[in-house]
């Protein structure tokens, strides 16, 4: 399952229990629960950074707030004494959907509590059977690569999917830069204009390949093995906008503490493909050793 | 006429000479090393980690050497034309179309002009890779 249709279901999730919420009678004790869950899930997961859904369910969370705020919190005044404080909480929710709007949240702040949210709310998920223990994993990683890139928004999220799914806990964001700032220091673009270029460290030794010719062996140009299983060398020329098709494969195996730049393909004056994910090693004078021959296509 | 010597030493005119670092190539069977215009031209690159330290000693930016019949060093490559890196060695010399260039570890491949080592890159080469 995609990664980022399985945030959606998550974040459907989310709002199903906030529903529920709202439609159920309430004891002392389910109010004062309902509190204790508002206060350490919904809000900061509504927040944004979490699964960072926000931006693009904006209408139907800000419609779910407003119910919340007309309906739930009526009700529940009427109730026992922790309605008091459900009262202000819902219409802080609203207040944070819609004056101030999802853009403006701070994700970022959201994102630092997110991971434990997240991790409850897909906990949740697996055990409905709405997204399955592999698909689970895959989301809590979207999640933490984007809260160690620093990404802000849910649209940085899907625009970078590529990125942030091949992302890995050996590697240590450095730095965001714009695609075009990037791009400014070479002659055709590498990098997807509007998109980020994301500069890291490893932490420890990664994996990628090579393709090249008999004369491009030792170059800054990589990318993970699993993007091009499968494709022929004029696929994988097409794929990486690359001009040659390459006629070799090597691996080449960084160890910890390199520096290394990731970004998404673009167009440029050689090819119109977009989307593959490449890897650029910053460190000069990386010994050739590195490149190591698998095979010929 | 050249004659390989070891990784990191040719022999031309009866004149050994020796390199600061590995022959590119060298250890794949491919050393990079071209003949053009009465000019031996080599490429060499760390193949090691400690090889690193001793290219270091150079400008590491002017690594394709030529040398004339009788083993003088006629030219030293000139740097990259364009540099995204702090620094851009070279890491390939190879013939094309009767053309020398130099590729360079951002992925550039340079047209080197065999009389005194300046180098263009040439229009519509695509991405660097």
């Amino acid at each position: 399952m995609n990664v980022i249709a399985n945030i959606d279901t998550v974040m459907e999730m989310a709002y199903v229990k906030v529903e529920a919420y709202m439609t159920t009678p309430h004891s002392a004790a389910d109010l004062a629960q309902l509190e204790a869950t508002i206060v350490a899930s919904i809000i900061p997961m509504l927040s944004g950074g979490a699964v960072a859904e926000v931006a693009a369910d904006e209408a139907m969370l800000t419609a779910a707030a407003a119910e919340f705020a007309n309906e739930a919190v009526p009700y529940l005044t009427d109730a026992v004494s922790g309605a008091a404080k459900l009262r202000s909480l819902a219409p802080k929710l609203l207040t944070q959907l819609t004056t101030e709007g999802v853009d403006t949240i701070n994700v970022a702040a959201a994102a630092a509590k997110s991971s434990d949210v997240a991790v409850t709310v897909v906990a949740d998920a697996v055990e409905t059977g709405a997204i399955d223990a592999v698909d689970a994993g895959q989301v809590m990683r979207v999640v933490d690569s984007a809260k160690s890139i620093g990404f802000k928004s849910a649209e940085e999220i899907k625009q970078h999917a590529g990125v942030l799914e091949r992302w890995s806990s050996n590697f240590k964001s450095l730095k965001t830069e714009e695609a075009a700032v990037v791009n400014a220091g070479f002659e055709q673009a590498p990098y997807l204009v509007g998109t980020k270029v994301i500069e890291f460290e490893t932490t420890a030794a990664e994996s990628f390949v090579r393709v090249h010719g008999p004369n491009n062996v030792a170059r800054s140009w990589v990318m993970r093995e699993s993007d091009i299983a499968g494709l022929s060398a004029p696929e994988i020329a097409a794929k990486f906008n690359i001009r040659d098709v390459p006629s070799q494969l090597s691996r080449v195996d960084i160890p910890a503490g390199v520096k290394v730049r990731t970004g998404i393909v673009g167009p440029n004056g050689f090819g119109n493909a977009k989307g593959a994910v490449q890897y650029e090693i910053l460190m000069p004078d990386i010994p050739e050793s590195w490149f190591q021959p698998i095979r010929s296509f | 006429m050249f004659k390989l010597v070891s990784a990191d030493s040719i022999e031309i005119g009866g004149k050994v000479i020796s390199f600061p670092c590995s022959i590119s190539g060298y250890h794949r069977n491919n050393p990079s090393i071209v003949q053009n215009g009465g000019l031996t031209i080599v490429n060499f690159y760390p193949y090691t980690e400690t090889e690193t330290k001793s290219f270091g000693n150079v400008d590491k930016e002017r690594n394709i050497w030529a040398f004339d019949t009788q083993g003088n060093l006629v030219w030293m490559v000139n740097p990259p034309t364009i540099r995204p890196y702090d620094s851009n060695p070279y890491t390939s010399v190879f013939i094309k179309d009767g053309k020398v260039f130099g590729g360079n570890w951002c992925g550039y491949d340079f047209e080197i002009n065999i009389t005194d080592g300046a180098v263009t890159l040439p229009k519509n080469q695509g991405r660097p890779w």
